[in-house]
């Protein structure tokens, strides 16, 4: 008779070594086990949530790798891309250069699960997200070079982490920080726990549903694919966290208070923009604020306290900072667009001006009067006002620039001074992550301090621009050619 | 134990569970097996269109019989992972029964 998973698993997922041959802590140095004073015995009450073996493993891999090429191939023969909204199309653009090489990185940090994670259980798990992350790597990589031969913007997918592209040096320097340089303990509660189970739901589920509503059923249905394979390795996170709390609660706390901040600031630059200004207005589902209050503060955080988390102490800032950030993130990344690789949205018009109000009661008072500017400078066929000639300060955790994490009003400088160096911060809380641990932050440069520095020649937009390896042929402009200010110009003549 | 089709899923009190699925012929029989395996819960739906919440409050159980029963054909619970982009609360896995739960 044919043994139930469940007679084996329990059996197969302890097989390990005695070690002889090698002192314990050359073959799993804590330096990556991440361990530290927690005991071996402590690591034996980790469970996993999601089961899996090899055999069924295959097996629904096998039809999620079918259903997609499956789907991919229909679209592309149906030549959906070609009639897609072209705003949207750029958070297609978005997605691939910023996210494709993070599944590589990704491929890393499992594989680090696989070889020293504290328990063979865990390690075992992380064999199937190595795998899995292979496949993204590989699915956005395929779906890119698909449609490379309608936009050479898709080149980015594999080309992006090659460049020093500001917005991508940022995603870079998160994931450099949680995914290649962390060990394993402090990777599952950034990466498995806070990035995978919180975050990405709101890029691969939440932006997917948009997608398909925008008609895009390929990206649509290679997100959810993606995130099919997520749901499973991001429970890695959770019996980690389970014996943290055993052990070390305040260690779990600080790493996961950390994460979620430098989450929420990576993904108000990335899916906010997308959500709010760059899907059609007719196709939006909700607001990046309710994806956000539905998927992070209500399904992510309840989990968090079943485990005996608090809310992180900047709780309200980051209420708050849920009706600025994105939006500050969104008015810089389109004045600032030579300097990105896709075309950014401006989202608005006039319509779409009554929805961010509706949805955000306080974005006229915020950004309105800085968007009239804008429209009066591009009816006034003064183009050259709406472009950039300078940098702005970035700060020296995110990478973002400052002043786009609150309101307009919430410029108070955040700054600390480590071994005779200034640093600056985008936020108080920017600066509460420096502090707890200068030595991780103090050494990098972000691209205004290497301008200053004189690292990037010559000296002006332009030379930043050639730094970056922007081309003409990717270089951002606004995705509707700004036909949209035409709307206002009768009342800004009155 | 009723049915509710959700709008705002904010609005929804906070010990929801259960799955995620992306919406087709399998998320109308989770909803349906999830009603039988959970005899006496409301189960709450929040149709988004391309994905469906499928939840109960406290502990949402579904079992591979049940499953099988309203999708009319054979399914190992771990096929359901391909269409199941995520879930909410704490996850127990065995062969014949899937549980999302909260202990708090």
């Amino acid at each position: 008779m044919l043994l139930n998973r469940d007679d084996w698993y329990d059996i197969s997922r302890d097989l390990d070594w005695t070690l002889s041959y090698v002192d314990e802590e050359v073959a799993f140095p804590q330096c990556w086990t991440g361990k530290r004073a927690i005991p071996d015995e402590a690591w034996q009450a980790w469970d996993e949530p999601f089961r899996v073996s090899y055999r069924d493993y295959v097996r629904v891999q096998r039809e999620k790798e079918s259903g997609v090429k499956a789907v991919g191939d229909a679209m592309l023969r149906a030549g959906v891309y070609q009639k897609l909204d072209p705003a949207h199309v750029a958070a297609a653009h978005l997605h691939m250069g910023t996210t494709c090489m993070v599944e590589y990185m990704a491929v890393t940090m499992q594989s680090r699960f696989c070889r020293f994670a504290p328990t063979p259980r865990w390690r075992n798990l992380g064999v199937f997200g190595m795998l899995d992350e292979t496949r993204h790597t590989q699915l956005d990589l395929r779906f890119s070079h698909d449609l490379l031969r309608f936009d050479p913007r898709f080149d980015w997918a594999q080309k992006a982490f090659h460049t020093n592209e500001w917005g991508v040096l940022a995603v870079k320097n998160f994931f450099d920080d949680i995914m290649l340089s962390s060990d394993c303990v402090e990777a599952a509660l950034a990466t498995s726990l806070t990035v995978e189970h919180g975050f990405t739901n709101i890029q691969f589920v939440a932006l997917a549903a948009d997608a398909m509503a925008a008609g895009d059923v390929n990206w649509s249905n290679l997100l959810s694919s993606i995130q099919t394979d997520e749901a499973r390795h991001a429970q890695q996170g959770f019996p980690t966290l389970q014996v943290l709390m055993e052990h070390d609660p305040q260690r779990a706390q600080q790493a996961i208070d950390v994460a979620f901040w430098r989450s929420t600031r990576l993904f108000q630059t990335l899916t906010g923009p997308a959500m709010d200004y760059y899907t059609p207005l007719d196709q939006r589902k909700m607001s990046f604020k309710e994806f956000m209050l539905e998927w992070v503060v209500n399904h992510h955080e309840r989990i968090l306290a079943d485990y005996g988390l608090s809310k992180p102490w900047y709780w309200d800032k980051f209420l708050h900072s849920l009706e600025n950030g994105h939006h500050a993130m969104h008015l810089g990344l389109w004045f600032w667009r030579p300097t990105l690789f896709w075309k950014p949205n401006a989202g608005v018009s006039k319509a779409e001006r009554e929805w961010l109000n509706e949805k955000y009661p306080t974005w006229e008072e915020n950004w309105g009067g800085y968007w009239d500017q804008i429209i009066a400078n591009i009816n006034a066929g003064r183009m050259d006002l709406t472009l950039p000639e300078t940098l702005p300060a970035l700060c020296n955790v995110t990478q973002l620039p400052l002043g786009s994490a609150m309101s307009r009003h919430d410029l108070e400088p955040a700054v600390s001074v480590y071994e005779g160096r200034t640093y600056q911060f985008d936020s108080d809380i920017s600066k509460w992550c420096f502090d707890l641990d200068p030595a991780r932050y103090a050494g990098h440069m972000n691209v205004v301090d290497r301008f200053i520095a004189g690292q990037i020649q010559p000296m002006s937009l332009a030379g930043g621009l050639e730094w970056m390896g922007l081309t003409p042929d990717v270089m951002g402009d606004d995705a509707y050619g700004y036909r949209w200010a035409a709307e206002y110009a009768p009342a800004m003549a009155d | 134990m009723t049915v509710f089709d959700v709008e705002d899923a904010a609005s929804l009190e906070p010990n929801l569970v259960g799955p995620v699925i992306r919406s087709g012929a399998l998320a109308e029989a989770v909803i349906e097996a999830v009603a039988d395996d959970n005899p006496g819960a409301d189960v709450f739906v929040v149709d988004r269109d391309d994905y469906v919440r499928i939840h109960t409050a406290q502990t949402c159980r579904l079992t591979r019989a049940s499953l099988e029963l309203r999708l009319g054909r054979p399914l190992p619970l771990a096929a359901l992972e391909m269409d199941m982009p995520s879930f909410a609360g704490r996850l127990r896995t065995r062969t014949e029964e899937y549980l999302w739960f909260y202990q708090s």
